[in-house]
């Protein structure tokens, strides 16, 4: 890691700045946490410590109600690693950008990475014309949300049982109101539209369906082989 | 104080969560990236996002809900109508959040 150039201060006020919005959006989830996390009967310190470690919004919320029905450590840890294997998608969507970083670099923004810093950074990492992403954006993305869903898991916290559900008010919109308005601009072709149509029909589908995330990856894998083909067949018709 | 129990579940979840971040995030520093795939990449941030918003929005609840009733349906054709008349992500995202807080104090949805 060298010493910042201008430029990669710019890519790190770009990266709080593009964040914002979904850093916004996450508010209302990192409060709702900490409220359940200390229902459920952890600690502040520990429910600081899970946002902090293992800063994984769903799985957070996964394990503190598991506690609280009496699930021991194995079924919590496997569960987190099922949730989160998504994540594995999200790496792999982000390496060609990251290719000539050094390992170190790429472990260490790996820590960070959301669905909401992985949007963020692969949708600035295509609209630039560099072939190689700025680590110093990714790491402002995830470091933006890391902040946030740190400073509202302690709100939550201490408010404990005073609040009882954040999410109830209505609030819990700015998350999918703000990745829509990040969907929508890259809905340029038809092909696009098509991929978005299946990954939404077989996202809901296997969320309404099927426990924890695979709605994600089940949307991934059926949006990208409808692409695939598509782009595929319209190679072939011009050929 | 955190308690050592829940230490240990804490670290080990955080284990869990890392190795999936870091598991693929080098390969393409390690491997050529088959063309197939490099073609297939191109639509997985459209798909997330996808799958991030349809679900949240036509069963907010975890079942599907009635488009009539469905009050986060009807804050993100708000969302959606500010964001192409002005261009303004923001004002897009805040109207739709209030107008869906509004048809929950109107409505009781």
């Amino acid at each position: 890691m060298h010493k910042p150039t201008p430029d990669d201060r710019h890519q790190f006020r770009l990266g709080v700045a593009k964040t914002l919005p979904l850093a916004l959006g996450v508010l209302p989830f990192g409060l709702a946490y900490g409220v359940i996390a200390i229902q459920a009967g952890l600690n502040i310190a520990e429910t600081m410590m899970m946002s902090l470690v293992v800063f994984a919004g769903a799985s957070q919320f996964m394990a503190v109600v598991m506690i609280a029905s009496g699930a021991g450590i194995p079924l919590v840890v496997a569960s987190t690693f099922l949730v989160n294997l998504r994540h594995l998608v999200m790496g792999l969507s982000l390496s060609p950008y990251l290719a000539k970083l050094t390992s170190r670099w790429q472990r260490f923004v790996a820590f960070s990475m959301t669905d909401e810093s992985y949007i963020t950074t692969v949708t600035h990492y295509r609209e630039t014309p560099e072939e190689q992403g700025s680590p110093y954006f990714m790491l402002a993305s995830g470091g933006s949300i890391y902040v946030v869903w740190a400073i509202a898991s302690l709100v939550g916290a201490l408010a404990g049982h005073l609040i009882s559900d954040p999410l109830k008010w209505g609030i819990d919109f700015a998350m999918p109101a703000a990745f829509l308005t990040m969907l929508l601009p890259q809905v340029t072709s038809r092909r696009v539209a098509a991929v978005v149509a299946m990954a939404a029909l077989v996202g809901t589908a296997s969320y309404v369906l099927i426990p924890g995330k695979w709605y994600i990856i089940l949307a991934v894998v059926s949006g990208t082989l409808t692409g695939v083909i598509l782009e595929t067949l319209a190679e072939r018709r011009e050929a | 104080m955190p308690r050592p129990y829940y230490i240990a579940m804490i670290l080990l979840m955080a284990v869990a969560t890392y190795t999936t971040r870091v598991g693929l995030i080098g390969v393409a520093k390690q491997f050529q990236i088959h063309p197939v795939l490099k073609k297939a990449l191109d639509y997985v941030p459209v798909s997330i996002l996808a799958a991030l918003v349809f679900p949240a929005v036509l069963a907010p609840s975890g079942q599907l809900e009635s488009p009539v009733t469905n009050v986060y349906l009807w804050g993100s054709v708000i969302t959606v109508a500010v964001l192409l008349t002005t261009k303004r992500q923001w004002l897009a995202i805040v109207l739709g959040v209030a107008s869906l807080m509004l048809m929950r104090v109107f409505f009781g949805a």
